[in-house]
């Protein structure tokens, strides 16, 4: 796991920092090397995203929410062919939802009708690469990975300062997907992606997480884009 | 010789309390009826003068299932006085023999548990209600409540509600607004004198639901003549927000008095009511398993939730554990006090001991107001909670460190202060003992199942999992000591609950 983390760090560390150089020394002689670029240098996705979360802590959240399945809203950039099929990525997605504090006594769960908030937002930062033979393909596969920064935070009627709990956790994710184009400008994209932010939760003798021994606040994704592309 | 002392001993004073009708009736005012049986008045007296853990001549009694009414009478026949199956009186499946000529009540027992038909017999043990008095006089009051950070726990649950029950059975809380006549002794006479009864002011009659005697014959019409049932019923519930007097934990649920313990007065009453002539002993009266256990059933029959049961004894009783069992099989929760004996041998005490084998039963302890252990709390491996029950080594003169709550004032009901009581003059009472610290438990609990919790198991595990140890673990990895169990209960923690991460 721990080879893993490091090999997504690098691809995203290559993903940041090339684009860098590209800009910098080559974009007027890189259009002619791209055979996927029709105008040649980076192009840009920018999106709105729709996040079909299913929480890895599941029975944490069943517990508290009545549910481990959340809905996240959000936007993102991707920038393509920074060498070759090369892009960097950076999203943001947010996601709140209002369910009820509770108290597991090892076997059952007592909801205890305190309203109790749970608001998430995860921060991406990672690269890949896109999958395409083609000159002006209509679908092109892509798979990546990325460092994943949740702001992650709790608030509860009645709670005070001491009760509540705003933080950040960091952890990585590893996707795939599709993107698919519409038009000459608009873009669509599904993907899966697995996210794992280790350590966030199960720390505190009176959480729940603690009491169904769960650590992790990643997940799997399912996503849902639509977009505008700058270049084929 | 020995055995026929104490026969001899019941026998006079029967004798006394049954010829001696006469000698009222030749006086001006009528006798009052005596609240309890020449009989038992004399068992409690005996009691009282031998100190005795157990009414003398009586037994409980539970036969097999499928001992027919014949074998139950052959059962019976091993006794001297071979009473009749018919006139036996019932305490749930649990029969209540008397043998008035055998007082020994093990020896009774142990000849009706060698019978065929009998599953046990036991003698039918004392529980005292186990607080001290003290009336030292006003000081900062009801730091037990700001400790447990109350107000912070009724922002999240304010007072609980009606439809929870908690039942109080001890020594009774007044349930009425009337006047009595009573005999008693003057110091030198029998005299009548009318007795006033008053419902406390800051627990009205609205609040109260099913009350019920079990140790005198007045049935649905409850008299404290004590003082003890009422302060316990204060702590788990006396109104609140009213700028009367002191507040209560579960101050919106509803209060079952269940009277199981005759006082010093109901014996002394009964004693001079029959004729006798004198005083009792000053530690007549007591609290009766067989009262007890059928008080227990009582309540989990008519719809209490929770059952406080300040009382103990260092006895145990199969009749006692079955009737937890029955009231935790209706979902009931049940406090007990731990016991105030740390110094005097620490013995264990029933039926807090059965705690430890029962979830949802919690055997509790007190703790004072720096937070430890108060001196007397009996210690063991059956202790689960600890709340505050006050501590007079831990107190200023004014008595700063008792539990205060409204009740009976002892300066005109306690024996040691008046000849001629009166019941209807309330204020806010000093007391401590183990007694005080297990409302507060039965109160929380009353608090947690209007939260939402379901089951007396949920309630002690929530209890339990939020208290604060006080000192050390007994072993490495445990989260409780023999102490004060799992710790001092923390109302609103186990309020509030667990969100996901914190």
């Amino acid at each position: 796991m721990r080879q893993l983390f490091r090999a997504v760090l690098a691809l995203s560390f290559a993903a940041l920092t090339v684009p860098a150089a590209a800009f910098a020394g080559e974009e007027p002689q890189a259009a002619p090397a791209r055979p996927a670029s029709s105008s040649g240098g980076p192009g840009v996705r920018a999106y709105f995203v729709t996040d079909f979360n299913s929480m890895s802590a599941s029975k944490s959240f069943d517990a508290a929410l009545d549910t481990s399945h959340l809905t996240a809203f959000g936007g993102g950039a991707d920038v393509v062919d920074l060498w070759k099929h090369l892009f960097a990525r950076f999203s943001v997605t947010h996601v709140s939802k209002t369910g009820s504090r509770a108290f597991f006594d090892g076997v059952t769960v007592v909801s205890l009708g305190i309203p109790l908030t749970v608001s998430m937002t995860p921060v991406e930062i990672g690269g890949g690469w896109r999958f395409s033979g083609a000159p002006a393909p209509r679908l092109t596969p892509y798979a990546g990975g990325g460092v994943v920064i949740v702001s992650y935070k709790e608030t509860s009627e009645f709670g005070d300062a001491s009760d509540n709990f705003s933080g950040s956790f960091t952890g990585y994710n590893l996707f795939g997907g599709a993107e698919f184009s519409l038009t000459n400008w608009l873009v669509a994209a599904g993907e899966a992606q697995f996210r794992s932010v280790p350590n966030a939760l199960g720390d505190n003798p009176t959480g729940l997480s603690q009491a169904f021994k769960e650590t992790d606040l990643g997940g799997f994704t399912l996503r849902v884009t639509i977009g505008i592309r700058t270049r084929r | 010789m020995q055995r026929r002392v104490p026969v001899i001993v019941a026998a006079v004073i029967a004798a006394i309390l049954l010829t001696a009708q006469s000698s009222i009736i030749g006086q001006n005012a009528p006798p009052p009826a005596p609240l309890l049986s020449p009989e038992t008045t004399a068992a409690y007296i005996d009691a009282a003068q031998r100190s005795l853990d157990y009414l003398p001549g009586q037994v409980l009694v539970k036969f097999k299932p499928g001992a027919t009414p014949e074998g139950q009478q052959r059962a019976l026949e091993v006794m001297r006085s071979r009473p009749s199956v018919d006139s036996l009186e019932w305490a749930g499946d649990v029969a209540i023999v008397r043998d008035p000529l055998q007082t020994d009540a093990r020896i009774l027992a142990e000849q009706l548990s060698s019978q065929p038909e009998v599953q046990y017999a036991e003698p039918n043990y004392l529980a005292h209600h186990l607080s001290v008095p003290n009336d030292t006089g006003f000081g900062p009051r009801q730091w037990n409540l700001q400790q447990l950070d109350m107000a912070r726990a009724w922002d999240i649950n304010p007072g609980g509600d009606p439809s929870v029950i908690i039942a109080i059975v001890d020594t009774g809380v007044t349930t009425v607004n009337e006047t009595r006549t009573f005999a008693t002794w003057n110091g030198s006479a029998i005299q009548i004198i009318n007795v006033p009864f008053a419902v406390n002011p800051d627990l009205p009659a609205s609040r109260l639901v099913s009350p019920i005697d079990f140790v005198t014959s007045l049935g649905t019409t409850v008299l404290d003549t004590d003082g003890h049932g009422t302060h316990v019923s204060s702590t788990a519930g006396e109104e609140t927000n009213n700028a009367l007097l002191d507040a209560g934990i579960a101050y919106k649920a509803r209060i079952m008095p269940v009277k199981v313990c005759a006082s010093y007065w109901d014996v002394q009453f009964a004693f001079s009511a029959a004729g006798g002539r004198g005083f009792v002993p000053s530690d007549s009266g007591g609290c009766p398993f067989s009262a007890v256990a059928l008080g227990v059933r009582y309540a989990a029959d008519n719809g209490a939730k929770v059952i406080n049961l300040s009382l103990g004894g260092t006895s145990q009783s199969q009749a006692m554990l079955d009737a937890l069992n029955y009231a935790l099989g209706k979902g009931v929760f049940i406090a007990i006090a731990a016991g105030n004996d740390k110094e005097v041998g620490n013995p264990p005490n029933f039926p807090a001991v059965y705690a430890e084998q029962l979830a949802g039963v919690m055997a509790v302890g007190a703790t004072n107001r720096s937070g430890n252990r108060a001196f007397y709390s009996n210690t063991g491996s059956y202790l689960e909670i600890a709340a505050p029950g006050g501590d007079s080594r831990d107190s200023d003169n004014a008595g700063s460190g008792f539990i205060w709550q409204s009740t009976i004032l002892p300066s005109v009901s306690d024996q040691a202060f008046v000849l001629f009581p009166v019941f209807d003059r309330y204020g806010e009472v000093a007391f401590q003992g183990t007694s005080q610290a297990t409302p507060h438990v039965s109160g929380l609990a009353a608090l947690l199942f209007t939260q939402g919790f379901k089951t007396p198991a949920q309630i002690e595990q929530v209890i339990k999992k939020t208290a604060k140890l006080i000192g050390q673990p007994s072993s490495p990895g445990s989260a409780r000591n023999d102490d004060v169990g799992f710790g001092l209960i923390q109302p609103r923690t186990a309020l509030f609950g667990s969100g996901i991460k914190k």
